[in-house]
This record gives structure tokens, C-alpha cells and sequence, in this order.
């Protein structure tokens, strides 16, 4: 049981983030993402509007899924940002793949 | 103010609430709380992950022009600003997986300086008060 809520449509799944993306919070995020493996969304969206904090190892975790994903045909992408997690995005280089308004 | 901590799973996260509540106390602007905090639990998970240390000290100073932490430990030495740098070139997919960390603390700070001896490593964390 991950702390992650999810909106569903359709073909899609958005896994809301609404706290600090830490040490501890990165693994449960694996975790939510090894699930999604086993479903049938083609396009899974992280919703990181209320995440002001992504230490790297969210990042690491994010980037590993988003190939792994890929290699499956289907797709790891952020939906929504903080003012703070665009921040942190664009300076590690992660927004321009990454990011797509939902 | 200056804090001390046994290096375990919860160094990060005691030592960056140590840092709010400094911040806090201080009014110290969010901008710079932002990279600090993103800096300071960085190079704290490494300590925690890679150096084998026992023990952290972590000192918070602030004023006009900046806002400094200084942090000793007991481990092995690694100096942060000897590692090889994230290419951001280098194609989204084909991105090295680690570095990242090093990467955020040298972007989000405006000096950073590390030194070892006596069996004590420092590093010195500073963002200007005037920097975005």
C-alpha cells in the first residue's frame, strides 16, 4: 500500500504526489511504479503540483521507469508541476522528456 | 546554531528539519531554503550510503550576504567536487543513472568548497543571499 492516489481515464493513470519526493518517499514511488507495471494503462502521468522537494533518488526512479516503460511501448511522464519541482526538472535536464500538460 | 547526529537512515531528514527550523527562527528567504535543503539532504544520503561514518556535525550561519552550512564527518573522504559532471547533453535515454545528486548540489549553490584532514572531512555549503 503505497501513500499515492491515483486518477484513472480511460487508457491512462495519474499518480498524484502530494508531499516531499525524499529517501523514503522515492521507494514507495518504486514500488506504486512496479504495480503499474501490471496494469493495462498505456500512459502513466505523475501529478507533481503539490511536490516541492525531489531529491535524486525520486529522480533515478522516475528515469528508470520512464525506459523501462518505454521499452514496453508504453509511457512514464510527468503531468502537472510545482513552481519547485520545474525547477528541479529543468536544472537536471529531465523537463524536456519528460514533462506533458494532461 | 550547530547540530550533531549518528550517521543512520534518518540523518537526511532530522538534519534538514534542523535547517527549517534554523530557517524559521531566522526569516530566511524560501528561495534559499530550497536549494540548501535540496543540497544539505543530498550530500547527507551520500554520507549515509557511501562513507561509512559514524558521526555528522552540521553548522547553520547566516546573515546579509548568505546563508552557510558547514558539515564534518567521520568517514571516508570523497570530494564532491572531484566528480565527473552530469552531461545534459547526452540524450534523455541514454543518461548515465547516477551523479545526479552532485550534480543538484554544485547547480543549486553558488560555492561549495570540501577539504579532508584529521581524519575529518568538511564541506562547506554556501547560496548568496542575492542569488535567484
Amino acid at each position: 500500500m503505497t501513500p499515492f492516489k491515483h486518477l484513472a481515464s480511460g487508457d491512462n493513470c495519474e499518480i498524484i504526489v502530494d508531499r516531499r519526493i525524499d529517501g523514503e518517499t522515492a521507494n514507495q514511488l518504486e514500488i506504486e511504479l512496479i504495480s503499474m507495471e501490471k496494469t493495462a494503462f498505456n500512459t502513466i502521468y505523475i501529478n507533481l503540483a503539490a511536490c516541492n522537494f525531489i531529491c535524486s533518488a525520486g529522480l533515478r526512479v522516475i528515469l528508470q521507469y520512464h525506459r523501462k516503460f518505454k521499452m514496453a511501448k508504453r509511457k512514464l511522464l510527468i503531468s502537472r508541476l510545482s513552481p519547485e519541482a520545474d525547477q528541479i526538472l529543468e536544472l537536471t535536464g529531465f523537463k524536456e522528456s519528460l514533462v506533458e500538460s494532461v | 546554531m550547530e547540530c550533531s547526529d549518528t550517521v543512520g537512515k534518518s540523518l537526511a531528514q532530522n538534519l534538514c528539519k534542523k535547517l527549517e527550523h534554523f530557517a524559521d527562527a531566522k526569516s530566511i528567504p524560501s528561495n534559499l531554503i530550497f536549494s540548501m535543503d535540496h543540497a544539505l539532504a543530498e550530500y547527507l544520503q551520500n554520507l549515509v550510503d557511501h562513507s561509512d561514518a559514524h558521526h555528522a556535525n552540521v553548522a547553520f550561519e547566516y546573515d546579509d550576504a548568505s546563508l552557510r552550512v558547514i558539515i564534518k564527518d567521520d568517514g571516508k573522504p570523497y570530494d564532491i567536487l572531484a566528480h565527473k559532471p552530469v552531461d545534459l547533453r547526452v540524450p534523455f535515454a541514454e543518461r548515465e543513472i547516477g551523479g545526479l545528486g552532485i550534480h543538484m548540489i554544485k547547480k543549486m549553490l553558488d560555492h561549495v568548497t570540501y577539504e579532508s584532514s584529521n581524519g575529518w572531512n568538511t564541506a562547506v555549503f554556501i547560496k548568496n543571499t542575492r542569488s535567484s
